[in-house]
């Protein structure tokens, strides 16, 4: 690979190379799951993806070893939680925050050109997943050292019961690290051998588990609660909005929630599109709604977390109060300023992470259009020019990212006040996942029932 | 370069350079993880103190 790369800047000695292959060293020495040599076939990939989630699930149920006996560790993240996919206590604590933090980073580094790499080339796409890989453990180590200095708030004592200086705080900083690598390495795995990536399955699957315990726990649950409260002589009214953390309202939230977002996600632009050839067959080339997915609130809402961890480094703890989400409409009623300020914050970040999605990612007009062209189409009524085709695009392309970006904010905000299960968010985040997964195991099972499909997709 | 296929978070697909591990090795390595802090629970009071 060296003198591969030697050979290549021997060729083409004007592009200088980034200062970040500083690192290549480093990188080198990063253990990654290999790319698979042959086909994966469609039981492999489902036995892969089951087993990544078994093991992500097991992981959130054993407690970090080294805080005292008896000891309950505070819930850090509140809401925010399911957007990470962690568990509090657990060797999941961290769960996927650094991966994300991570890529946010790099994106922005990258796409202000402070690092100059061309993601087109494959040397520096490598570096940059490398360097990726590196940033995600140095966050990891950053997050786990912030949790364990944050308050548990009894007055003196650390989160986990005991300082960072000690024996033990060193310890719990090291299994949280390691868990945060262990979830680095299943997201591999799940992108490489499985479906989909694994920072969704994970996201989704904590949802899911954390709906069903709370929609049917025998012990809190909101459907026994309430037939239990029926049963014992209250009113409908009243068992249907009994005080607690949630209620029956809260799955009617659920439930609302989970239709809007499956209609959101079948409101489409279709542009009409032909072939240059074979006689101009016509076509149509949908651009979603939610083109950028629930993507951007993912980002969004790591970008509170962190703002929340280094809050408590810097004492500013306003900070918490603006950007966590309200868990009921009574707390959002109590708190107007605080609603009304979160709600606006989540919904800029959501557009301006949708637009930096589409630049990032090869999503914006002039790739899309460079791909219709190179696939000999056309847009009717148009003449056939790349540049023609690129600005026909940006019209409806970067106007729906943003709509679809604040539509997702708009929602994951306004869920969280109704106090949806799992929060509301959560349900945004698992419901669009469970779409895209959906529509990723639909085509893996097209190709693998008729082979030649997959010559077509590339595969 | 995070691909959104599907429009799912995609962050590890690429190859890199890094040390080549095979998915099941790594399988092994995260189980022995769990079994190490489970055991942990039995006998590591007596060896760390803590």
């Amino acid at each position: 690979m060296a003198k591969q790369s030697l050979v290549k800047a021997m060729e083409n000695p004007e592009k200088p190379r980034s200062k970040i292959y500083a690192l290549q060293p480093l990188l080198r020495r990063l253990p990654e799951i290999s790319v698979p040599k042959r086909h994966i076939t469609f039981k492999e990939k489902f036995i892969w993806t089951g087993v990544a989630l078994i093991i992500y699930f097991v992981l959130t149920q054993i407690p970090l070893y080294g805080t005292p006996a008896e000891y309950k560790v505070n819930d850090f993240f509140g809401q925010l939680r399911y957007v990470f996919a962690s568990q509090a206590g657990s060797l999941m604590e961290l769960g996927i925050g650094p991966i994300v933090t991570a890529g946010i980073i790099l994106q922005l580094l990258v796409g202000s050109k402070v690092i100059n790499l061309d993601l087109s080339d494959t040397d520096d796409r490598a570096v940059f997943t490398g360097s990726q890989k590196f940033v995600a453990i140095l966050m990891a180590v950053f997050e786990g050292s912030m949790l364990i200095l944050a308050p548990s708030g009894v007055a003196g004592v650390p989160r986990y019961g005991v300082g960072l200086g000690s024996s033990a705080g060193l310890f719990i900083l090291f299994q949280l690290v390691l868990g945060a690598a262990i979830v680095i390495f299943l997201d591999e795995i799940v992108s490489k051998y499985g479906f989909g990536s694994g920072v969704s399955l994970f996201i989704a699957g904590g949802v899911c588990m954390t709906i069903f315990w709370q929609a049917i726990g025998p012990v809190s649950g909101v459907i026994p609660t309430f037939a239990g409260n029926l049963a014992a002589g209250e009113s409908f009214v009243t068992s249907f909005f009994a005080t607690g953390p949630s209620n029956m309202m809260s799955l009617v939230a659920t439930i609302l929630v989970f239709f809007i977002v499956v209609y959101a996600e079948s409101v489409r632009v279709e542009i009409p599109v032909a072939y240059g050839k074979y006689g101009g067959i016509r076509g149509k080339y949908p651009i979603k709604l939610l083109y950028t997915s629930n993507i951007p609130v993912i980002l969004a809402l790591t970008v509170f977390a962190n703002l929340r961890i280094v809050s408590y480094v810097t004492g500013a703890t306003w900070l918490v109060d603006y950007t966590s989400p309200p868990s009921s409409l009574a707390i959002a009623m109590a708190n107007p300023l605080q609603t009304v300020i979160y709600s606006l914050l989540l919904i800029s970040l959501a557009i301006g992470f949708a637009w930096l999605w589409l630049q990032m990612t090869g999503m914006g007009p002039r790739d899309i259009a460079k791909q219709l062209d190179d696939s000999g189409m056309l847009i009717p009524g148009f003449r056939k020019d790349i540049r023609v085709m690129e600005q026909v695009l940006r019209k409806y392309i970067i106007t729906t990212a943003i709509v679809g970006g604040a539509f997702v904010g708009i929602i994951s905000a306004g869920a969280d006040i109704m106090g949806a299960l799992g929060s509301g968010t959560g349900i945004l985040l698992t419901v669009g996942i469970i779409h895209s997964l959906y529509e990723q195991i639909a085509r893996e099972q097209v190709s693998e029932m008729f082979p030649a499909v997959r010559k077509i997709i590339g595969e | 370069m995070p691909s959104s296929g599907a429009g799912l978070i995609r962050y590890f697909e690429e190859e890199g350079q890094g040390i080549k591990v095979q998915p099941k090795h790594m399988l092994y390595f995260i189980i022995g993880f769990i079994i190490f802090e489970v055991a942990l629970r039995l006998i590591g009071p007596s060896i760390f103190g803590f």
